[in-house]
């Protein structure tokens, strides 16, 4: 029997052999050269200043549409995209496909990364989009279903949640939160709003930056429309998606994050203008959703591109 | 010359009475120590039991103040919590911040200390990469947890109801001085509840937890440390080594695994409280959760990280 100890000495580079060894069982030996200080969170040459970073790629960012031709042409397709809006939404497939060539402008460094309105490019666009709509929709064909599936449910849940909350405000006499989430949201889960949600998340994950890829590579020519549904090409965006995963996801990251917020904004100002908004949200639109996320995209094809991926 | 040294040793009471400070003693040579002569600066008892308790506990304290101890601490702490934040309405900050919790047990137990141990964000890709280890480890935990999750969902209507009742109780006697209910009524009312196959799948619940969840732990401190590749995940002889080094090291790793339980709860306490203030709030709730609980527990895990390494489990070299 024994316990651990912990000695601590120094070699001064005595020697001498009428010393006696060190008694008991020796676990480990470590020399200590320096005195080993604290745990830092962060050192300051680690610290490159993020936000300089983020000021500094913002501005590479909008630097396109700021002069010369890039402003005249981003200048008519704000009002070319607000006005076809209001006419039974043609500018979808528009947008998509100026988007697309955004794109392939910018992974490939042009000197005009905003794409021209000339007619002939504009019905390029229109039907370029055209196959970007179809081809994402059966893309997500399973997710939308299952949204549409349980959307009743979601939507019923936020329905409960908004008078919920809106009594709450208002200082109504109603319900607690634990009998509300009892008897209003609980009920609503069993094993199929799992799945649901695994199955969404999966697709989020996996198969949106496939799409992703491939989009890319129509973009840059290097596959037609059918390139979606084509096992070649969806094979090698996987291999593609495996070894470029960090590159991607970061760019996804951003995507996803601008996406999210710019609807959450756009639809927050129509609710609170009661639809006045609306009149000025194709045009934000077409900033934040189509140009930041056509560019972020255009950067990751530069990206693959430079690494041999594309 | 004039080196410094650590030695961990096994002694007797009669064999640690006779070392002295200023004695000298022969370490003999093995194959990484030459035979040296150390004269003793000191000599104590390895900390076990509630004095190791106690001395872990000030250091995941001190982690906590190192957050905002200096600017680069703090320039650091703010520009991950804006990244976290403004990746949290799409969601993806769940795989972010797991992936950044793995570069910080893996710095733990690599680096030396002449850095900082928060993994730092310089470009968009390596947001990217933290989200693909994140991506791997969620995916991971999910599969393990895949018995916990058909449990919970068969029975969790009246799990969630029990939960519910006692937080709402606690909550409302915390936040209101007057009580809609005794403690004792409270009980009674539970107890009507509480059915045979409740207990069962409690019973289940708790001995997964505390065998399962653990030995996961141990693994995702390997792929920290790269002992073992992602696909070991799900390698049945690998999560028997881990259930092996869970079991010799129970103490240590279950100290880390409730210090993780502890700081969870309080988050969620956190959030609740936020979003009862005021339900908007509870968008600010990543602001606590990266320090007080993604980094806290983190922390935790690596310097179980280092306790393996120090007692050679895990080979690891230098950084």
């Amino acid at each position: 029997m024994g316990e651990i100890y912990i000695l601590k000495g120094t070699d001064n580079g005595d020697k001498g052999d009428l010393i006696a060894s060190i008694p008991g069982q020796v676990i480990k030996v470590e020399r200590i050269d320096e005195k080993k200080q604290e745990d830092l969170f962060a050192t300051p040459e680690e610290n490159t200043d993020l936000f300089i970073y983020i000021y500094q790629e913002l501005a590479k960012l909008s630097r396109p549409l700021t002069k010369g031709i890039g402003l005249v042409n981003f200048i008519v397709m704000l009002i070319l995209n607000n006005v076809l809006a209001f006419i039974f939404k043609i500018n979808e497939p528009l947008v998509r496909g100026w988007r697309l060539d955004i794109i392939r402008r910018v992974a490939l460094n042009e000197p005009v990364q905003v794409p021209s309105w000339r007619p002939d490019h504009l019905i390029g666009y229109f039907f370029k989009g055209w196959v970007l709509i179809v081809s994402r929709t059966i893309y997500f064909l399973p997710a939308i279903i299952i949204v549409y599936l349980s959307g009743f449910q979601l939507f019923d849940v936020l329905k409960e949640l908004y008078f919920f909350l809106r009594d709450k405000f208002l200082n109504a006499d109603n319900m607690g939160y634990a009998e509300f989430i009892l008897q209003k949201i609980l009920p609503q889960f069993g094993i199929e709003v799992l799945i649901h949600l695994v199955v969404l998340l999966l697709y989020v994950i996996f198969v949106w930056p496939i799409y992703r890829i491939i989009t890319i590579k129509y973009a840059l020519k290097k596959c037609s429309g059918g390139g979606f549904f084509s096992v070649k090409q969806i094979y090698s965006a996987i291999q593609i998606f495996r070894k470029n995963a960090a590159s991607i996801y970061g760019v996804y990251a951003f995507v996803l994050s601008i996406d999210v917020v710019t609807i959450l904004v756009i639809n927050g100002l129509t609710a609170a203008t009661i639809g006045a908004f609306a009149l000025v949200a194709p045009a934000v639109s077409l900033l934040m959703r189509f140009w930041i996320k056509g560019y972020a995209y255009g950067i990751l094809g530069r990206t693959l591109i430079q690494n041999s991926a594309l | 010359m004039g080196h410094n040294y650590k030695i961990i040793t096994k002694l007797s009471a009669e064999e640690a009475q006779q070392i002295q400070q200023g004695e000298k003693i022969r370490l003999g040579s093995d194959s990484s120590n030459p035979e040296i002569i150390l004269e003793i600066g000191s000599i104590e008892v390895l900390p076990t039991g509630v004095k190791a308790l106690s001395e872990d506990f000030k250091k995941l304290i001190r982690a906590l103040v190192i957050l905002f101890k200096g600017s680069a601490a703090k320039i650091s702490l703010a520009t991950i919590s804006m990244i976290y934040l403004a990746l949290t309405p799409s969601g993806i900050s769940a795989f972010f911040v797991r992936g950044w919790r793995l570069g910080i047990i893996s710095r733990m137990g690599t680096l030396e200390n002449k850095v900082g141990i928060a993994p730092q964000i310089r470009s968009l890709t390596q947001i990217g990469h933290h989200i693909n280890e994140g991506i791997k480890l969620v995916l991971a935990r999910f599969i393990y947890d895949i018995p916990k999750i058909l449990v919970l969902v068969v029975v969790g209507y009246d799990y969630a109801s029990i939960i519910v009742d006692f937080g709402y109780f606690f909550l409302s006697s915390i936040f209101n001085s007057a009580h809609s209910q005794s403690l004792s009524s409270m009980i009674q009312a539970t107890s009507l509840k509480m059915s045979n196959g409740i207990i069962a799948s409690l019973v289940f619940f708790a001995l997964y937890s505390l065998i399962v969840t653990p030995a996961f732990k141990i693994l995702e401190i390997k792929y920290a440390l790269n002992q073992i590749k992602y696909s070991d995940f799900f390698n049945l002889k690998e999560l028997f080594s881990s259930l092996n080094l869970y079991r010799k090291y129970t103490f240590n790793t279950l100290e880390m695994y409730f210090w993780d339980l502890f700081v969870t709860t309080l988050s969620l306490l956190v959030g609740f409280f936020l979003f009862s203030t005021f339900p908007l709030l509870i968008f600010l709730h990543p602001l606590w959760k990266l320090p007080f609980s993604h980094w806290a527990k983190s922390y935790g895990y690596g310097l179980l990280a280092r306790r393996l390494i120090f007692n050679n489990e895990l080979k690891v070299g230098p950084g």
